[in-house]
């Protein structure tokens, strides 16, 4: 019985060190847990969308780590005095995956197209709207008008993914999926598309760029957090995303896997019902107790955000102090996350008149964010603890988000996840005043308004120049965090697994990028 | 030929001692099973702890402020930074697991009982209104219960917690909705039994007004059959909450029951952080088999057909 189990024992260790590495082998299987809507590129803005077109498609310009933007289709760019007329100059010797050349009609077919994709979920269309023309200099220039002065156009740019004009107008969306249309000139090519089951992407020999290393990827759609994580430990897949963070403790001890947790740009904060002289969850006095700025600094003061992020979110993730973790265009390295101090809270309580606390009843979604539920609960325990008499009440999201944009909340958590490399979006749809006819503040819940901080942030829209917009927004983002318009919680953590002899390096966008994984040796 | 003659001899009830009160021969006779004894002392225990449980248990876990979440996920045994030892482990939250169970038995035993006594008087009142009526009051209450119980129960409560929202009430009237067409079902079959026997004839006879014949004759002898539905139906009802709260629509997530305490520890499980979802687990476990021991021995006790 005795030698049994030694046989077994080492059975599995010897298994263990054979599946330890699969870099010697030239193709890949991984797992990722959403599937995209369409093959099609320019379908739909959605995370999973773009993080498998990012391996077929280029786009003219891309986003550095450092928040600039990186030549790409396009070498050089350049904005004439008039602040409308842009040129671009494109890169020459560069083909696409069927062998055709890129040139200027591709870059003019492919964003005539985006307007007419019909059905989209979260379409192209809003980040072209302001381009009045395109027309080509010659084969290799392009020069793009817009309607009004757009600072951000290369941030808008830089999304709008470059199709052959190849496969002409109307190529309907979900022919993409056949593969006759999936047609780029990124560092993989297409292969096959299995919906509910896989898309297979296979090496581009003919890259312009540095070459990857896997001939081949099968990327399995997993949506099962058990499943993801069970494919990984059973060797069948040797990568997978989004590690459910309880899991994170558990992959870290085993031998043959690695774990790569950061902290992503999706900020997870509480808002405060600063709408009206009253608010519907509070009780125990007549007044909406944050309208006061010292309610507000105080709840801040009482949230311990380190142990949030080390005892529920298991590491993952990083305490936040403002919108844009570092990185992204906008982060102010000088903002730091609230201290956790319940004495101050307690203090700034009383100065307000509140030493006996007051009722309040906080909400949160229970399935949308990691661990939604329980750090909502969590912030309602620190609350508790400096004197508030708080219930804590979580929702499925479907319902909460109704709930919240009707604003039937008084202290409630939600998140921002910046997407375009720069905060200015995130402090516009969350932080300005909110006003439907100008489209600010839409996603602005809690009615925070501070006319120095709108002009401000108006000002940063307006800015060309890349130093003082990014001094501008920074300069929006302090107003805010001083007046303590919202309390930032954490940013989210993104975490993946591989095997041993792979390395996997996220970029700032935290997508699961084919082309952000490499082979160790 | 005299009258008495044909009355057949009475039937005596199970141990029955002549000159003895009937109940004191059930009791006996429930007494003599062991298991129905060891469920029973089961059950006094679990109910003392249940009603008990402030004065027990060392937390409360449904105060937030007494919480900490530098205290989450402990193991059993493990002591806490402010010093207090939890002997069942923490959960995700950094509640006592101890006292979480206390409280969950004392909701999960409040809801069954509340809920099932509501359900049993209103099941009663139809099952006799059918039983002694007949026709077509008769046909409608029954066909409205058949409908009822064609459905599965936990498919109406899941509709009807979408529909009302979160709460212990919410989940009580849920539990009421589910389980009264049972009652009324059992109700009116030893009612219609009851209703042809003699002595309703002979206070028929003696001009009786309908309400005493009803609630003065016909329930009584109803009884029994009843109580037996009802400690089962109790645990029914234990197991329908739990189930609802795992599928996280019955009560608020800061005052967990049992099954709400099992959903959350569920998550944890796969990391090897058994205790979050055992213990609440094996709590519920012993309720439910306490309850349906003392129920199946009550059945036995209380059917005639069993009596030697």
């Amino acid at each position: 019985m005795k030698s049994t189990i030694r046989t077994l024992a080492l059975g599995t260790a010897l298994a263990a060190l054979m599946a330890g590495s699969p870099a010697l082998a030239q193709s890949l299987t991984v797992a990722l847990q959403a599937e995209p809507s369409s093959i099609d590129p320019q379908f739909a803005t959605t995370g999973q969308n773009q993080q498998i077109a990012l391996n077929m498609f280029e786009t003219l310009v891309t986003f550095g780590d450092d928040g600039g933007f990186v030549p790409s289709l396009a070498t050089e760019w350049s904005v004439a005095d008039d602040q409308v007329t842009w040129t671009f100059n494109l890169r020459e010797g560069v083909t696409f995956h069927d062998g055709s050349a890129f040139n200027a009609q591709d870059v003019i077919f492919s964003l005539e197209r985006v307007p007419s994709i019909e059905n989209s979920p979260a379409p192209f269309a809003p980040r072209v709207a302001v381009i009045e023309s395109v027309t080509a200099v010659d084969d290799y220039t392009i020069e793009i008008v817009t309607s009004r002065p757009a600072p951000t156009l290369l941030n808008d740019l830089g999304t709008i993914y470059i199709v052959s004009d190849e496969i002409g107008e109307g190529m309907a969306s979900d022919q993409f999926g056949f593969g006759d249309a999936a047609i780029g000139t990124g560092p993989y090519q297409f292969v096959s598309y299995t919906p509910g089951d896989r898309v297979v992407i296979a090496r581009n020999d003919d890259y312009w760029g540095e070459a990857v290393d896997f001939e081949q990827i099968d990327i399995r759609f997993i949506s099962s957090d058990a499943s993801r994580v069970a494919s990984l430990q059973a060797g069948e897949v040797d990568m997978i995303d989004a590690v459910p963070p309880n899991d994170l403790d558990r992959l870290r001890a085993l031998d043959g896997i690695e774990v790569i947790a950061v902290a992503s740009a999706r900020m997870v904060y509480m808002g405060f019902d600063q709408g009206g002289e009253t608010t519907p969850m509070v009780t125990g006095t007549d007044a909406n107790p944050f309208l006061d700025v010292r309610v507000r600094e105080a709840l801040a003061h009482a949230i311990d955000r380190q142990a949030i992020v080390s005892r529920i979110q298991f590491d993952s993730g990083e305490p936040a102090g403002q919108f844009a973790p570092a990185g992204i265009f906008g982060h102010d390295p000088d903002l730091l996350p609230t201290e956790y101090n319940p004495e101050r809270a307690r203090e700034l309580l009383a100065e307000a008149g509140y030493a006996d606390g007051f009722g309040l009843t906080v909400h949160g979604p229970n399935d949308r964010y990691i661990n939604d539920g329980i750090v909502t609960q969590t912030v309602g325990q620190m609350w508790a603890q400096v004197g508030l008499n708080v219930a804590v009440e979580t929702l499925p999201f479907n319902v909460y988000s109704g709930r919240a944009t009707a604003r039937e909340f008084s202290a409630f958590l939600f998140s921002f996840g910046i997407t375009t490399g720069e905060s200015g979006l995130g402090l516009r749809n969350v932080l300005a005043t909110y006003d439907e006819e100008r489209g600010w503040g839409a996603n602005n819940r809690f009615r925070y308004s501070n006319p120095e901080f709108d002009e401000t942030l108006a000002a940063a829209f307006a800015e060309f120049d890349d130093a003082e917009r990014e001094r501008l927004l920074q300069e929006a983002t302090r107003i805010a965090m001083d007046d303590y318009a919202i309390t930032p919680l954490y940013w989210e953590g993104n975490n993946w697994a591989v095997r041993d002899g792979l390395i996997f390096s996220p970029s700032p966008d935290g997508r699961s990028l084919m082309t952000n994984l490499s082979s160790a040796d | 030929m005299t009258i008495a003659s044909v009355t057949p001899p009475p039937v005596p009830k199970p141990g029955a001692i002549e000159g003895e009160a009937p109940w004191r021969g059930i009791v006996r006779e429930f007494a003599k099973s062991w298991t129905a004894m060891f469920g029973l002392i089961l059950l006094v225990l679990i109910v003392l702890i249940a009603i008990f449980a402030p004065l027990l248990s060392p937390q409360n876990p449904y105060d937030l402020a007494s919480l900490s979440i530098m205290d989450n996920r402990l193991p059993p045994g493990e002591t806490g930074w402010s010093g207090m030892t939890f002997v069942l482990g923490t959960d995700g939250q950094g509640r006592d697991m101890l006292s979480a169970i206390m409280y969950g038995l004392r909701i999960s035993l409040g809801v069954g009982v509340v809920s099932c006594t509501i359900a049993l008087f209103i099941g009663l009142a139809a099952g006799l209104a059918a039983a002694y009526f007949g026709g077509r009051v008769d046909t409608i209450i029954m066909r409205i219960v058949d409908l009822h119980l064609s459905f599965p129960a936990i498919l109406i409560a899941l509709i009807l917690l979408a529909v009302l929202g979160r709460g212990i009430d919410k989940i009580i009237i849920a539990l009421i909705v589910v389980q009264w067409a049972t009652f009324a079902r059992t109700v009116r079959g030893a009612a219609l039994a009851e209703r042809r026997k003699e002595y309703i004839e002979a206070a028929q006879c003696l001009g009786l007004p309908q309400w005493r014949i009803v609630f003065g004759h016909l329930l009584p002898n109803c009884m029994p059959p009843m109580m037996v539905i009802f400690t089962v139906e109790i645990a029914s009802a234990i197991a329908l909450e739990a189930t609802l709260s795992f599928l996280g629509v019955g009560l608020p997530i800061t005052q967990p029951s049992l099954g709400l305490l099992i959903s959350n520890g569920f998550q944890f499980i796969l990391s090897g952080q058994y205790w979050i979802s055992v213990y609440p687990g094996i709590a519920l476990l012993v309720l439910i088999v306490a309850i349906n021991l003392v129920g199946d021995h009550l059945r036995d006790v209380l059917n005639p057909r069993n009596a030697q």
